[in-house]
């Protein structure tokens, strides 16, 4: 594939997954400001079909087009990024080395368990008291606004294992899914 | 729905605020973030506010446009004043059965509304007034200050002109595959998590198909004009500094400077 060729296919990928990040909802159980969308699909097919930088671009780009629609001061972002690279990069990776099935699969289940702890991490040590001292909330508020959804939330170790650490399992496991299923079709179609 | 989608909110125009350099303005704006952050008295957020207002009317832009940025956020902004107000221990001013409304958290409520509200409105200002494909040639040119063309820049900053390029193109594909999908009985926007993202097979795959069909008839259209990449490519419009530019630099950095000084040395601010 020649340089222009991945240029312009990881592009459309990551504009597609701009255009499916506005198509997001809340779920029920988990606070308002984890949202679900299917933007990480098109991350999972150019990483698949163009390999793991191919990933890392699209989210980029993904998340700069989002930026001037922020409604967490850019802090949402900067988790969306983190936490989707960190699925995209490893199945992707995976999947490079032997381009299988199998491989597939075991590379997105790689990459859901990796994702799963990042989001934890990052979102407990930096992103959540980020967002807090951004707009001058004290951290409680924002365990608040998790016990709305979910009221067996007590403190900040509940709101990591009770909250982002099912929604980022949940999010990854059915993006895999979705990916599988279409980048099958897609790719039967597209002979890639 | 998808008419909601504000990604091509630039407004074309003539104003001198139009006409300044991207690189001017990003700076700018990254001057005036901080300066925002570093607002202390209420002389600075009123000359601020009057100054976000007068940039406005000088780009020719309706007021109606301050508005339309802050509205996205106003649920935000909602949320942080009264949970501020209600949540922040001091001098009572309003009290209700078990709520309590204090002075120091309303008024730390409503200065970070401000600040959250100067933020918006000053980065539409830049949004508004610049072409995506201006924001990127700066962008690129900002990242390489050292190499006149090339190197990771040049190719980001041409995929991030094809992706913002190609949203308005997908949005409408998408909608049309959609329409055509709901007319043989699909349902989007229904039923639980699991469902919700089955219903949106009959809608990834075309979509998926369509875009990875144009993204090759892009890369045969750019080659078959000979790109290849950013070394020794020159350009219709050459991005050039007037005196305006470091004017409007100088001007913010002094600001900056000045909201600092007013923050360290005046004390007693919020």
């Amino acid at each position: 594939m020649t340089k222009t060729k991945w240029m312009s296919k990881c592009a459309i990928m990551a504009a597609v997954a701009a255009v499916l990040m506005f198509f997001d909802f809340s779920l029920p159980l988990f606070p308002v400001f984890l949202k679900f969308d299917l933007s990480e699909v098109p991350v999972m097919i150019a990483g698949f079909a163009l390999g793991p930088w191919a990933a890392v671009t699209a989210e980029l780009m993904k998340n700069i087009i989002h930026l001037p629609a922020t409604t967490t001061m850019a802090t949402g972002e900067a988790a969306n990024f983190i936490v989707g690279i960190s699925l995209a990069v490893p199945a992707a990776w995976l999947y490079s080395c032997r381009r299988t099935l199998p491989m597939a699969v075991i590379g997105m289940a790689t990459g859901v368990v990796i994702m799963t702890v990042t989001g934890v991490l990052v979102n407990g040590l930096i992103i959540v008291p980020l967002y807090a001292k951004l707009l001058g909330l004290p951290l409680e508020t924002v365990l608040a606004m998790a016990r709305a959804a979910n009221p067996y939330i007590a403190n900040q170790r509940d709101l990591l294992l009770l909250c982002f650490a099912p929604f980022n399992l949940l999010k990854g496991v059915l993006v895999s899914l979705v990916t599988l299923v279409v980048y099958k079709r897609v790719s039967r179609v597209l002979g890639i | 729905m998808l008419n909601d989608i504000t990604i091509g909110q630039y407004f074309p125009g003539q104003s001198i605020v139009h006409r300044l350099d991207p690189r001017a303005k990003i700076i700018g704006l990254t001057l005036f973030v901080a300066m925002v952050f570093t607002l202390a008295h209420w002389p600075g957020y009123a000359g601020t506010g009057a100054g976000l207002v007068l940039s406005y009317v000088a780009a020719g832009l309706p007021l109606r446009l301050l508005a339309r940025a802050v509205r996205p956020l106003s649920f935000l902004l909602l949320f942080t004043v009264a949970m501020n107000a209600l949540m922040l221990p001091g001098e009572v001013i309003w009290h209700w059965k078990f709520v309590s409304v204090s002075r120091e958290g309303l008024i730390q409520g409503l200065t970070l509304a401000v600040r959250l509200i100067y933020l918006i409105v000053g980065s539409s200002l830049l949004t508004y007034t610049t072409s995506p494909i201006a924001l990127t040639d700066a962008l690129e040119r900002l990242l390489s200050p050292g190499r006149r063309r090339g190197g990771p820049a040049h190719g980001l900053a041409m995929m991030m002109s094809i992706a913002l390029r190609f949203i308005p193109t997908l949005i409408g594909e998408t909608d049309r595959i959609m329409k055509a999908q709901a007319s043989r009985g699909a349902d989007f926007g229904h039923g639980n998590i699991v469902r919700r993202a089955r219903n949106m097979l009959p809608l990834l795959v075309p979509l998926f198909v369509s875009a990875f069909r144009r993204a090759d008839e892009l890369a045969t259209a750019m080659e078959a004009r000979c790109y290849r990449g950013g070394e020794g490519r020159t350009r219709m419009r050459q991005l050039k500094m007037r005196a305006g530019d470091w004017v409007v630099i100088a001007g913010l950095a002094i600001l900056l400077v000045m909201s600092l000084w007013m923050r360290y040395h005046q004390g007693g601010g919020v």
